[in-house]
């Protein structure tokens, strides 16, 4: 294989990074294909740390399994294993729900940044 | 007329035969198979000891070395801004907002070691450049130097680190990403 020599600015290539990363300064991406407006100017410091808050409520959204152990002597096994099995059967239906949430919970959020963001551009026009 | 025959670099932050660490003994371990094979192998990287170390001290001497019948580039590192990295590294832990200018500081902190990257831009056309694990300064600004000769190995986490601007800037930019 041949390659062409050629010279490379490597301090240049460098600064043009951090250049990059500073254009982005306005949002922050949260999770995969997901940005935040998180650092505009035209709403409180308190609406863009909501804003950032809610994003890491909405992804901790989920109901725990929680079965509290029966002390009936010789019969308590068997209600503490019919108690699991109504729970796990009531959770099933419940985090179904939970997860169409966080979805709308989500899609709320990113709606939020996005006018946000739309008003950070119109205000700098 | 002849063909050039490039050799394969492995650019990592740190370097030993017994440096911990996943991607560290990944690249041992390719590296001496790929050595085996045949082909002409070489690390480069910082003087730092390893992950748990100081990063702004040079353990090692920079220059080159042969170790485990690979061909070792050692760069020197200057002294960093600790308490300004770790104050920033620790909203990445906590996976708090991190603005630009935050992650431009911490980038610029993790390790400084110009040397590498000088090199590499000096010597780009005889390699193929590996870089091994993501994250690092060495892969960020290391993979922009040669794009299209660049494999990054990223060994990604679920982390905070891997949502910032610079990842997703650095992590476009080459030929290959490499997952396993």
């Amino acid at each position: 294989m041949r390659m062409e020599e050629k010279k490379i600015d490597v301090d240049a290539i460098i600064r043009d990074i951090r250049v990059q990363i500073l254009a982005e300064r306005k949002s922050q991406t949260i999770g995969e294909g997901v940005e935040l407006n998180l650092f505009g100017e035209t709403q409180s410091p308190a609406f863009y740390k909501a804003l950032y808050q809610a994003w890491l409520l909405q992804q901790d959204l989920s109901v725990e399994m929680h079965v509290t152990e029966s002390t009936i002597p010789v019969i308590g096994r068997l209600i503490d294993a019919l108690r699991g099995l109504v729970h796990r059967l009531v959770l099933f239906y419940v985090q179904r729900l939970a997860e169409q949430q966080k979805k709308i919970n989500e899609q709320l959020i990113v709606a939020i940044s996005e006018l946000s963001l739309q008003q950070d551009s119109s205000d700098e026009a | 007329m002849s063909e050039k025959v490039l050799k394969i670099a492995f650019v990592m932050p740190w370097y030993g035969e017994k440096a911990p660490g996943g991607a560290e003994s990944e690249a041992r371990r390719t590296m001496k198979r790929l050595a085996t094979a045949g082909y002409e192998v070489e690390v480069l990287t910082t003087c730092i000891r390893d992950f748990h170390a100081n990063w702004s001290r040079n353990h090692y001497r920079a220059g080159v070395s042969e170790e485990g019948g690979l061909v070792v580039r050692r760069f020197p590192v200057k002294r960093r801004n600790k308490p300004l990295f770790d104050r920033i590294n620790f909203k990445f832990m906590q996976r708090q907002a991190v603005t630009a200018e935050e992650e431009v500081t911490w980038l610029d902190n993790l390790f400084i070691c110009p040397e590498l990257y000088h090199y590499m831009g000096a010597h780009a056309a005889d390699y193929i450049f590996f870089f091994i694990p993501y994250m690092f300064p060495s892969t960020v600004y290391g993979c922009q130097i040669a794009p299209e000769r660049s494999v990054v190995v990223p060994c990604l986490h679920d982390e905070g680190y891997l949502y910032s601007r610079m990842q997703k800037i650095a992590l476009a930019k080459p030929r290959v990403l490499l997952f396993r």
